[in-house]
């Protein structure tokens, strides 16, 4: 499928494409597959996590010095131990999670049957918390991002695995996310397409544009920019924020469906996270 | 007002007289760096201003002499005078490249969604065209 074709059915005729044809889930994601080996042929999954250091020798370099010590080391030691700090209750996060949350995180976000939604992985830890009499915390930095780390730690090297259940809900929720990726927003009226698929591998000013496939694999990450982690979310509102358009709420439902749609971009990918970033 | 539609052959000069008179105010309130020069309505004067939007709006995705954080996403923007002999086109490129272009492209619509004046738009065409 010819770039074209593929950008005018997502964007111009969004709705008529997805309501004329029967696509789905499991169709969607061979076409863009598809779309991002024919760009970036000579990529193995293991380029995929390695975002806009692929484009640049520089970065790459400075990239792989940085992660002789990686910077994320302390928040998976740290998310480690509050993981296995009971509850008040006596209870901990591993009544919650199977496996006591070893080798899961790879499978998140996940549509949940029970609630008729999908749940972040930051979302079940919350809901893990108010369970069990705690208060949820926030879903973009701190200790929950600290957890992720752990629990990602836990699963690195492991295919993403994020799925659509077959059920209408999960497949609404699954569309929503879709829609929301293709919407422009803003001043400048960029869709998350725009910038990491069609210009993906090019430069805006000094700063090469990462592939959408690969991107969720790194996340949480350490940002030098932040100077601590964050979670996707986080890095999904600074993207909207820096070009102008005004950012979804973490730990909302948009949020949540943005990152399941996104996350299913990265399936067969190995969990690369935490990860460093610039 | 669908800017694009203003007649091809509205003479660059007048429309450069009409616009100063109109959007001198709103120039005023924004006085970026307004040096001498920049601030006179000369042909020289809309070149530099011309350049000045452009370094901040243009560069991040095109190259062209002048810029040095240029990206890379669009096209390189060199002898434009050649490839764009009428200025309509280009005005209406910068106006809303979603009409006068491709309906899914990356380009923003600067003028339809007020990124720019529309007296910017012909200082950054008069910049253009000396590339």
């Amino acid at each position: 499928m010819t770039r074209e074709i593929l950008a005018v059915a997502l964007l111009a005729g969004f709705g008529l494409a997805t309501g004329s044809v029967a696509a789905g889930p499991a169709e969607d994601l061979k076409v863009y597959q598809a779309y991002f080996e024919q760009h970036f042929p000579d990529f193995t999954p293991e380029d995929y996590t390695r975002g806009m250091y692929n484009f640049s020798q520089d970065k790459r370099a400075q990239y792989e010095a940085i992660m002789e010590f990686p910077p994320y080391e302390m928040a998976v030691e740290e998310g480690q131990e509050l993981f296995a700090t009971p509850f008040a209750n006596g209870n901990s996060y591993s009544n919650c999670f199977e496996n006591a949350g070893i080798g899961i995180a790879q499978t998140y976000p996940r549509f949940d049957a029970e609630r008729g939604k999908v749940m972040t992985l930051g979302m079940a830890i919350n809901d893990c918390r108010v369970q069990n009499g705690e208060e949820p915390l926030d879903v973009v930095k701190g200790p929950l991002v600290y957890i992720e780390a752990y629990m990602s730690e836990a699963a690195r090297g492991k295919a993403i695995d994020i799925t659509v259940p077959d059920d209408p809900r999960a497949l609404a929720a699954y569309e929503e996310g879709k829609r929301i990726y293709f919407t422009r927003r803003g001043p400048r009226a960029f869709a998350c397409y725009h910038c990491h698929w069609e210009a993906a591998g090019a430069r805006i000013r000094g700063n090469e544009l990462s592939p959408a496939r690969g991107q969720a694999a790194n996340f949480p990450a350490y940002r030098s920019k932040w100077g601590e982690m964050g979670s996707i979310q986080r890095r999904f509102k600074g993207c909207m924020e820096e070009f102008g358009a005004k950012p979804l709420k973490p730990g909302g439902e948009d949020m949540a469906n943005l990152e399941y749609f996104h996350r299913r971009l990265s399936n067969g990918i190995p969990l690369n996270a935490p990860n460093n970033r610039f | 007002m669908p800017y694009p539609m203003i007649s091809k052959n509205v003479a660059l000069a007048a429309v450069f007289t009409v616009m100063h008179v109109v959007t001198l105010p709103l120039m005023a309130q924004e006085g970026k760096g307004a040096s001498a020069a920049a601030t006179g309505n000369g042909p020289e004067a809309a070149v530099e201003q011309g350049k000045a939007k452009a370094i901040e709006l243009c560069q991040g995705c095109h190259q062209f002499k002048g810029a040095d954080q240029a990206g890379t996403v669009g096209p390189p923007l060199l002898a434009m005078k050649a490839r764009f002999p009428d200025p309509a086109k280009l005005r209406a490129l910068i106006y809303d490249a979603q009409k006068a272009s491709k309906p899914y492209t990356m380009m923003p619509p600067f003028g339809r969604n007020g990124l720019v004046s529309e007296q910017d738009i012909e200082h950054i065409i008069a910049f253009l065209y000396t590339l």
